[in-house]
């Protein structure tokens, strides 16, 4: 029965109730009808004037986290009205995954009511910490007004961080040091030691702490690259994909991903993204805190909407391929696109490396390994299942015991 | 367990939360201070079935609507047992075979209207408790499924306004239904957050709702009337079933259970219990400020405990308007003048607030004949009633009588003697001198109504004292309900009364007085009318001719129908006593008569007035016109209420919320500032200018105006809206119109002249 027409009986009851009191003048009557417009008018008038001046403040996470990191947020609710308002619903419409900051608390009058919520970041994406709604009314529960303050403060969730050193195709060497120090967005990442100024070197080359420490000019030195690219292929098909989040074979792709980028970038290799996602996402190869960011940010939203084959992808990356390196990482255990690698094999002089997930450990059909077994000598590949071992040193909400990788290197 | 079943346990789990115990419990109470107060107006035989028919209903409800998963069987579960329920609640049993009983049931449904009424009352409460139950338990609708309860209660109250009980009751559903409510409130929460968040929001809503229910019971209470005048009177009357007439109109509870109400009539003979009734009958305006009862018929016959008006009292007369009925031979009188507004149709007698002198109306006088008129006029009282000689009075006659009533005092009556005349010996039997002009009825009372009579008039020395000790013996020790068992079959209702049940109503109270007084060889007769009924307001009035004086009306209804007991004293006539102990009927006055002692109220209930008013011109008006001046002062408060109330609300909507989330209220608020000030906002002007311009014009808020201008645009076209500093300026901002907006725009200031 929709409000108005509930509203409209209660209004029509009233006005007969006053009618009969009036014609009767029973006192008894009259008394039942101050009484129900009484109940009225102070309902209405006390969910009114408390959602007046209701306000929410969150003091929220924000920035950049990693799934499986802790957070706390504190909440208050204020109450100026001179009336308590005995429920207040706090409704959180974050939809952060296992999180909910909201609860039904009492706010007495001209009080503010504060408290702590501790969460876990569950699931990748990007949150904002809103919107949140206040919904109030009045103890008889007649009327209730609701009032939505603004999403506040976004929060990035990296996927899950895992250990791939060992899938990665032989690291780059590089000379001197292997990891820049300093912010990445004040200091070129690729510098890797000084020398002595020379008037040739611009002054931007000029690097003024070790210049300041050592009394005289000194210049940054930058390394060079005797390693090649790696590209990380995340096949984001909607069709391979299996198992829900967070046991999915998506969720462990995009982690393996992940992984795999922040490693590489670590030891200053460079490192570029190709998905064949709806809009066929392609990062080109880079190095540094940026590209680290521009590749997180892309997954820690990714979803599998693609509806190109792997295959497709991989042909269109041979055309710029020179000394990269493949990191493929997809469930599909055949096809097309094992064809095309172990014909391609180490044509464009970088090695190449399949990170197979076994769909049917998701709870997804079996696509095997076999077709894996006809790439040729130049690709190395791992079959990997939801329990193996790089997946269970930090664990993960739903998943069993460990048990033996099932890791097969050719 | 198999996976259907399994299924379906859980989501009885799932259900069986229902609103939980407290509600089941509340919505029990609920159904059974209703079915109580229905139960309590005895509107057919057997209708006490609703209260255990409602409890049961309500307990049924609370269980289905907890373990039958979908409302369709829910209400085919509803109206499977209600037929169950209507043969074992609305039927006798005599004990045979179900077959045949139910065989019987369903005759006695389609030929007993008592039967069927109660079928149908049955079947109405099982259905509004499992409405109810529905809405409340099942659907989470509290003020919904309660609505059909909430109806029945000032049904109930309008049907029997004088029942005390109906106060209380009403007061406790309004309690429970407010408590229902509450926890509802708790429950709905409680599904959202959870057990932990209950404990603290019950605690509240209960505290500050039971507050609220406090104060607003208290407020609802003390709060005066709108009208005090009753207007179903004069708008329904004629479409009123008549409570008195010619013709007996009170329909008795009979041992097989026939409709029994309260109303005149000329046979009294106390039976089951009676219905109040709350039809109008007449209004009646007198001179005389002390209590007055409306006289219909005289009796004098009493046969096992019946009292009717004797053979005599068939002799009829026929007397003219205008034309006197009786001379007044007696001591102590007061002449009454009286104007009779007939509100009910059907009815024929006329009402006399005495004993009969004269009417305006042509009528036939009972108990006298036409040659005793010729012969040179009747002592007073020998005429017992009157019948309007044109049959049926139509509702909304007004006519006028002249009726005399005694004002002798206890020292007068005490000193009366025993001398009574030969035509008032003849109505008392066992008085030794039947050769009156009446024809004596002769009862054999019994002799244990005799007995007790002695006993409690032993040692008084007066016939006074004899039946004053009888009056106050049976108004103290004998108690007044309108609810009674009916004697059993064959039983003289009296005895039943003063020996067995000692509760009774007027007729059973009547009766026996009349019985012991005339037990004691004293001159006793019944008399059956109405008594002084409900004071209304004031007013100017002109009586019998007379100049206008202010008089207190009486609205008389069937429920005022009563009987009152007359005993004769030399010299001084017949003599009322009041024997009934009902509060609205005190011990009539003994005192005598002086007009600066007897002014008016009098009449109970009625509100001060004089007796006349000095040079007062005779106003004629027709006393059954509706007095709609009257309804002025309380139609102009209540709408001045309704104004206060409406510009209240419209105050608080044009102030607008306390605390901004966003400029866009106090920019619509600019708005009509604006527009009361005669200048509207063009299109073609921004933010800035716009707020620049009004502020010159409405100087004491220019500042705050100004700045939720600034505000409003930086809100609508900078990338990150209100930084924090902007919001507290549009905090003060906002603060500081709100404040000066009402008064701004009910009483805008013209702004000072610069220089």
């Amino acid at each position: 029965m929709p409000t108005w027409l509930r509203r409209g009986i209660f209004a029509v009851s009233l006005g007969a109730l006053f009618v009969f009191a009036f014609l009767t003048a029973i006192k008894l009557v009259f008394v039942m009808f101050y009484f129900a417009l009484l109940l009225a008018v102070v309902s209405w008038l006390w969910t009114r004037l408390g959602a007046a001046g209701l306000s929410l403040r969150r003091d929220a996470p924000h920035g950049a986290y990693e799934v499986g990191e802790d957070f706390v947020e504190l909440i208050e609710v204020t109450n100026p009205a001179p009336i308590a308002l005995p429920w207040v619903e706090v409704i959180d419409g974050a939809g952060i995954p296992g999180y909910n900051a909201g609860r039904a608390v009492t706010v007495g009058r001209r009080r503010t009511r504060r408290w702590r919520t501790h969460g876990r970041f569950i699931s990748r994406g990007r949150y904002r910490m809103g919107p949140t709604r206040l919904v109030t009314g009045d103890p008889f529960g007649l009327f209730q007004r609701t009032r939505e303050v603004g999403a506040g403060a976004s929060v990035t969730v990296y996927p899950r961080l895992v250990d791939v050193s060992r899938f990665l195709p032989g690291a780059t060497h590089t000379l001197g040091e292997t990891i820049a120090m300093g912010h990445y967005i004040d200091a070129p990442p690729d510098a890797f030691g000084i020398r002595e100024y020379d008037p040739s070197h611009g002054f931007n080359r000029i690097h003024w702490p070790s210049t300041a420490r050592l009394g005289r000019p000194m210049s940054r030195s930058f390394e060079k690259y005797e390693g090649s690219d790696l590209i990380v292929v995340l096949d984001l098909s909607a069709s391979v994909h299996s198992g829900t989040a967070p046991l999915s074979t998506l969720e462990y792709a995009v982690s393996l991903a992940a992984s795999l980028a922040v490693t590489s970038l670590s030891r200053s290799q460079s490192v570029g993204l190709a998905c064949n996602d709806a809009r066929q996402t392609i990062i080109p190869p880079g190095r540094g805190g940026r590209q680290l960011r521009q590749i997180l940010d892309f997954l820690a939203e990714a979803v599998a909407d693609g509806s190109i084959h792997l295959a497709t992808l991989l042909q269109g990356l041979a055309v710029s391929r020179g000394q990269q390196s493949l990191v493929v990482v997809t469930p599909s255990g055949a096809g097309a696109w094992v064809d095309w690698l172990a014909r391609v094999g180490r044509a464009g002089g970088g090695s190449n490396v399949v990170l197979h997930l076994d769909a049917a450990s998701f709870g997804g059909l079996a696509d095997g390994e076999h077709g894996l077994r006809s790439l040729g000598e130049g690709t190395t590949w791992w079959s990997l299942s939801a329990n193996d071992e790089i997946f269970l040193r930090r664990p993960v909400a739903g998943q069993s015991a460990a048990r033996e990788p099932r890791a097969v290197a050719i | 367990m198999s996976g259907a079943a399994a299924s379906r346990l859980a989501r009885v789990r799932f259900m069986g939360q229902g609103e939980g115990l407290v509600a089941d419990v509340l919505v029990v109470l609920l159904a059974w201070v209703t079915a109580v107060v229905v139960a309590g107006s005895n509107w057919i035989p057997g209708s006490q079935a609703l209260v255990p028919v409602a409890v049961f209903g309500a307990i049924f409800v609370a269980i289905l609507a907890r373990v039958v998963p979908r409302g369709l069987t829910y209400w085919l579960a509803i109206e499977t047992v209600l037929v169950l329920v209507l043969f074992v609640a609305a039927s006798p049993h005599a004990g045979g075979d179900v077959a045949s009983e139910f065989r019987s049931w369903v005759i006695r449904v389609t030929k007993d209207p008592n039967t069927g009424l109660l079928v149908a009352m049955v079947a109405a409460a099982w259905l509004v408790v499992a409405w109810a139950g529905y809405w409340t338990l099942r659907r989470g609708r509290v003020v919904l499924g309660l609505a059909p309860m909430a109806l029945v209660l000032p049904i109930e109250v309008v049907n029997d306004p004088t029942e005390p009980a109906n106060s209380f009751l009403v007061v406790v559903w309004i309690i429970f239904a407010v408590l229902l409510m509450l926890r509802h409130t708790v429950v709905r929460v409680g599904y959202r957050w959870g057990e932990e968040a209950t404990a603290e929001v019950s605690s509240s809503v209960g505290l500050h709702g039971s507050r609220a229910l406090i104060l607003m019971l208290v407020a609802a209470t003390l709060l005066p009337r709108l009208n005090t005048t009753d207007l179903t009177v004069r708008l329904f009357s004629s479409a009123t079933p008549a409570g008195g007439g010619g013709a007996a109109q009170l329909v008795r509870q009979l041992p097989g259970g026939a409709f029994a109400q309260t109303g005149y009539s000329e046979r009294v003979q106390p039976g089951g219990t009676l219905n109040r009734s709350q039809a109008p009958v007449m209004e009646v305006s007198t001179d005389f400020p002390r209590t007055t009862y409306l006289r219909g018929i005289d009796l004098y016959a009493d046969s096992n405990g019946a009292w009717e008006p004797g053979g005599w009292v068939s002799t009829v007369a026929n007397v003219g308007a205008g034309r006197p009925m009786a001379v007044d031979p007696y001591l102590a009188r007061h002449t009454v003048n009286a104007t009779i507004n007939v509100l009910a149709s059907r009815q024929s007698t006329i009402f006399w607030p005495g004993d009969p002198l004269l009417a305006s109306i042509a009528a036939q006088a009972r108990g006298a004949t036409g040659s005793e008129f010729a012969a040179g006029g009747l002592p007073l009282g020998s005429v017992d009633g009157a019948y309007s000689a044109r049959g049926l009075v139509p509702s909304g006659t007004t006519y006028a009588v002249v009726a005399s009533v005694s004002v002798a005092t206890e020292a007068q009556l005490r000193g009366a003697g025993t001398d009574y005349p030969p035509d008032v010996q003849g109505v008392t039997p066992g008085m030794g001198k039947p050769g009156g002009v009446r024809s004596p009825e002769q009862a054999a009372i019994d002799p244990r109504i005799v007995a007790l009579a002695a006993q409690v008039a032993a040692r008084q020395p007066t016939p006074y004292d004899q039946v004053k000790s009888i009056e106050t013996y049976l108004r103290t020790q004998l108690k007044y309900n309108l609810q009674v068992s009916p004697p059993p079959r064959g039983e003289d209702p009296v005895l039943y009364f003063l020996f067995n049940s000692r509760v009774g109503y007027c007729e059973y109270f009547a009766s026996a007085m009349g019985e012991m007084v005339r037990g004691l060889g004293i001159p006793v007769r019944l008399v059956s009318g109405y008594g002084p009924g409900t004071a209304q307001t004031p007013r100017e009035e002109s009586l019998a001719g007379n100049a206008a004086i202010r008089v207190t009306p009486s609205l008389i209804r069937a429920s005022d129908a009563h009987t009152w007991v007359e005993v004769f004293f030399p010299s001084y006539g017949w003599i009322p006593f009041e024997p009934t102990p009902d509060p609205a009927y005190p011990t009539l006055s003994r005192h005598a008569f002086d007009p600066a002692v007897d002014t008016f109220p009098a009449v109970v209930g009625a509100a001060p007035a004089p007796v006349t008013q000095p040079g007062v011109q005779p106003v004629h008006q027709a006393p059954a016109a509706p007095d709609y001046g009257r309804l002025i002062p309380g139609l102009a408060g209540a709408a001045a209420t309704a104004l206060a109330l409406l510009a209240l609300v419209a105050l608080l909507l044009a102030r607008g919320p306390a605390r901004l989330t966003n400029p866009e209220a106090a920019w619509r608020r600019l708005g009509w500032l604006a527009a009361r000030r005669g200048r509207p906002r063009l299109r073609s002007q921004t933010p800035i200018e716009f707020t620049g311009q009004l502020a010159a014009a409405v100087p004491d808020l220019g500042g705050a105006i100004e700045d939720l201008g600034r505000a409003y645009s930086q809100w609508c076209y900078r990338r990150d809206g209100l930084v924090e500093g902007d919001r507290a300026s549009l905090d003060r901002a906002w603060r500081e119109l709100r404040r000066g907006l009402p008064r701004e725009l009910v009483w805008p200031r013209r702004p000072t002249p610069a220089g």
